[in-house]
């Protein structure tokens, strides 16, 4: 199995988000989470991904099970691109050492490689205070490319495209489908639209997960 | 004070502080010394009709006031360049220890809380040494006000004593009848302020509303008794901040014409001169500004104070894994 | 400044009574200044003050602390007035839009405005307007008295002080702009702050740390290398000022020393005149640096002006 949830639970303050999640997720599977706005999807994305500890409960991914070892076994594209005011280069490498080759493959499969060759300082160009210097299609391509250099086992997706429009949405639809090939992918989503491509798809619904 | 040691033990760099405060600390008290030598030489000289010795005490009285700005400017550049590079390291710091927190602690409090944490708290907790009227100054007040007190005790004992008599109810005033309900006073116009603030913004985001149902007058006449309100509470201030200014003048001027009055005494006695006397008005002067000098600070520190225990508190959060 | 001057015309009762208040005041300064001549003229020579001359001093001392008391409450009084003016014009202003203007409104920035620029502005009038009034009067009233006094002492004592004012100006501009650079990059630094909260899930999911962290420090080493310049610059302008500010004192002691010595001044003249040696030279050193306030007040009230309305009275 690459992914083991078992009993989670996780309350903000006194008030319960999960209430005994169980999941298992084998290799190589795409499955999808869909549920209302503050129905826990994206605190179970984050406990998934080692950005939480749980409080209750284990979580193992690809054998790990504490959360700064879990973190290595994931890759996550979130909602906001989330990016650092720096190079376009440094946000895929994050300031690790790595092949321009590996840098290159990424930009390629994120549709970001014609891009970045037009622009005059290429993978070195600024993309400014929060991204500004880029659009949010560029972004989350960017935010994809980092991703996919990671080259890690699982790839968790929180809202990854709700943000962008229909123009912009095919490319980083197709940069995505090009991260989760053969991966372990969990999708998180409100529009069951966006999970068509999971062979499961679950329902988060009063802090405990359903099959849809 | 102790808050303020153990950030500077986590950052480092005490030692110099304390050295160069040290070095700060005389200024005012050596500025004091200078003019009061130099006035009583000068009308000393005066009265003599002495206009050689009148000229020299001219000249030694700008080479040592060359030398003593000279000095303070160094040491002002020695440790302001100290300072700047403290802040630095507090900074780097803060900022490696919250990007080290676990993420469900930077998520539970508002990012507005973390700004706050990395910019204005350490900006207040910087004040304390070196912002005027803070740490340094209050140290050099101190030491103005001891050697002042000093001097005026060897030469005059009975001239200190008139001082003290005026400066001490002087200063309690100030502190306990006047700043101390300044807080209070200061929180209130704040929270009248922001109710003002409301007010304004119920006139700009309701202003369809407010058309639609004829109410700008009514919330226009909210704002205006808001706005009054702030007035009053404003002014409840600065009735006190005016009671301290005619209080100010009117022990200054009776310490000063009493101290005066006895000092044409021993003259006339023939146990001073008119130039011992304007020394003594000037260790006066010395022992006025060092008080409040001393005073002030204080309460800015407490304040400072404030934000060095914050920053304390953010270096101490548990770190991811711990 | 029509805007100001609309202010202080509505409440031109108020604004009148403080002037009065302030020229009464400064001449009972004076008058304290005279007495303590008088006084001093006496002592100095082993004689006894009279006790008429006492009882006017004291009385002097107890009517300038009372006017002292009543300028705070007047200037108070009126400063508070006109910032509850400037308030009220700024929603009279918003209160008669119509439909269309108001829905184009930017409630945040108009409420920025009130926070920031009226506060700006209403701080100004409270901290300065008057003190500014009160130091010219002041000024003026003292520099009229030492002329008549003693006019050679007056002009030749005070006259180096108009070459320590160019001197302030430009070292002021000086330090403005080292000041600006340090603001820049406080600026720059300030923003990292923002970002690390904004990007901390990729910052944990990405092991991006150090390299924010390096960035940071790169902005902050650019931030410590203008704040220090700032200092240095300040440190040694402002120590040459303070220098260059003893001149004033030296030259009444070097000039008015002499003319003593040589009888045709009193020695009370002379301590008059180091008494209120603050009242001229201190005034005339402070004038750049409140015409630099008073430039930005300015500016202040014509980003405001169109958007208050002052009822006239």
């Amino acid at each position: 199995m690459s992914i083991i949830a078992e009993n989670l639970q996780y309350a903000y303050g006194g008030t319960p988000v999960l209430r005994g999640v169980d999941l298992t997720v084998p290799t190589g599977e795409r499955i999808g989470i869909i549920g209302v706005s503050g129905g826990g999807k994206s605190t179970l994305l984050k406990l998934l991904s080692g950005l939480y500890a749980a409080q209750t409960g284990v979580v193992e991914v690809h054998g790990a099970t504490t959360p700064q070892a879990i973190r290595r076994q994931v890759a996550m594209v979130l909602q906001s691109a989330m990016l650092f005011p720096a190079s376009i280069r440094e946000n895929i490498t994050c300031g690790h050492p790595m092949a321009e080759a590996v840098i290159e493959r990424a930009c390629k499969a994120a549709q970001l490689a014609d891009w970045i060759a037009a622009l005059p300082d290429g993978l070195d160009t600024f993309v400014g205070e929060r991204g500004g210097k880029v659009s949010g299609g560029q972004a989350q391509r960017i935010a994809i490319a980092r991703a996919i250099a990671k080259d890690a086992p699982v790839v968790l997706l929180d809202e990854a495209t709700s943000a962008l429009d229909g123009a912009t949405g095919g490319a980083v639809l197709a940069a995505i489908d090009r991260l989760t090939a053969g991966k372990t992918v969990v999708s998180v989503s409100h529009h069951p639209g966006a999970l068509v491509h999971c062979t499961r798809v679950y329902r988060l619904e009063g802090g405990r997960l359903h099959h849809a | 004070m102790r808050d303020l040691q153990a950030l500077l033990r986590a950052t480092g760099g005490w030692r110099r502080f304390a050295l160069l405060i040290l070095l700060r600390s005389p200024f005012d008290a050596l500025h004091t010394l200078v003019r009061a030598v130099y006035l009583q030489a000068a009308f000393n000289a005066i009265q003599r009709g002495d206009a050689r010795g009148l000229g020299i005490s001219c000249a030694v009285f700008g080479i040592g006031s060359l030398l003593l700005f000279l000095y303070n400017g160094t040491v002002w550049t020695l440790y302001a360049t100290h300072t700047v590079r403290w802040i630095g390291t507090v900074r780097r710091k803060l900022f490696a220890h919250i990007a080290s927190l676990p993420l469900a602690q930077i998520e539970a409090q508002p990012s507005g809380s973390w700004i706050t944490r990395l910019n204005a708290d350490v900006q207040a907790a910087a004040a304390l040494l070196s912002q005027p009227l803070h740490l340094p100054h209050a140290v050099c007040g101190m030491v103005n006000l001891a050697v002042s007190s000093l001097v005026l005790v060897c030469i005059r004992p009975a001239i200190w004593g008139l001082v003290a008599l005026f400066v001490v109810p002087h200063l309690l005033i100030s502190r306990f009848v006047i700043a101390r309900p300044m807080t209070a006073l200061a929180e209130s116009a704040q929270q009248i302020t922001a109710q003002n603030t409301a007010d304004l913004d119920a006139l700009i985001t309701c202003a369809d509303t407010a058309i639609l149902y004829d109410a700008q007058d009514y919330l226009l006449e909210r704002f205006r008794r808001s706005s009054l309100a702030l007035r009053r509470a404003n002014m409840r201030m600065r009735r006190r901040s005016a009671c301290g200014a005619g209080l100010y003048t009117l022990l200054g001027l009776s310490g000063y014409l009493l101290v005066l009055l006895l000092g044409g005494a021993w003259i006339a006695a023939g146990a001073l001169t008119f130039g011992d006397l304007t020394a003594a008005f000037q260790y006066r002067g010395g022992m006025i500004m060092g008080a409040v000098m001393l005073t002030n600070s204080l309460i800015n520190c407490r304040a400072a104070l404030a934000g060095v225990r914050r920053v304390n508190e953010t270096m101490q959060l548990p770190k991811e894994g711990l | 400044m029509r805007l100001l001057q609309n202010l202080l015309h509505r409440r031109i009762g108020l604004v009148v009574l403080t002037l009065c208040v302030s020229v009464v005041s400064i001449g009972v300064s004076l008058w304290w200044n005279a007495q303590l001549s008088r006084i001093i003229n006496t002592v100095s020579t082993g004689g006894a003050a009279a006790a008429r001359t006492v009882v006017t001093a004291c009385a002097t001392l107890l009517l300038s602390a009372g006017l002292n008391h009543a300028l705070g409450l007047c200037s108070g009084w009126t400063c508070e007035t006109l910032a509850h003016d400037l308030r009220l014009g700024y929603a009279r202003h918003f209160a008669a839009l119509d439909a269309q203007a108001a829905a184009a409104l930017n409630a945040g920035e108009a409420l920025s405005a009130l926070q920031n620029e009226i506060n700006d502005v209403s701080g100004f009038l409270r901290a300065n307007l008057f003190s500014i009034v009160d130091d010219l009067i002041r000024f003026l009233g003292t520099f009229a008295w030492l002329l008549w006094l003693n006019p050679l002492l007056t002009l030749t004592a005070n006259l180096p002080v108009v070459l320590l004012m160019g001197y302030t100006v430009v070292s002021s501009r000086i330090i403005g702009r080292a000041a600006a650079q340090s603001q820049q990059a406080n600026l720059r630094m300030n923003g990292f702050a923002d970002t690390l909260v904004t990007v901390f899930p990729v910052l944990r999911l990405f092991d991006a740390a150090p390299l924010l962290c390096t960035r940071y420090g790169a902005a902050l080493t650019a931030w410590e290398a203008a704040g220090i310049r700032e200092e240095r610059v300040r440190a040694r302008l402002m120590s040459l000022s303070a220098l260059l500010s003893c001149t004033p004192l030296l030259l009444l002691f070097w000039l008015g020393g002499a003319q003593v010595i040589r009888g045709t001044m009193s020695l009370g003249v002379l301590y008059v005149f180091i008494n209120l040696s603050g009242n001229v030279s201190g005034v005339m050193m402070n004038i750049p640096g409140r015409i630099a306030q008073f430039r930005r007040f300015a500016a202040n009230m014509q980003r405001l002006a169109p958007r208050v309305s002052v009822v006239k009275p």
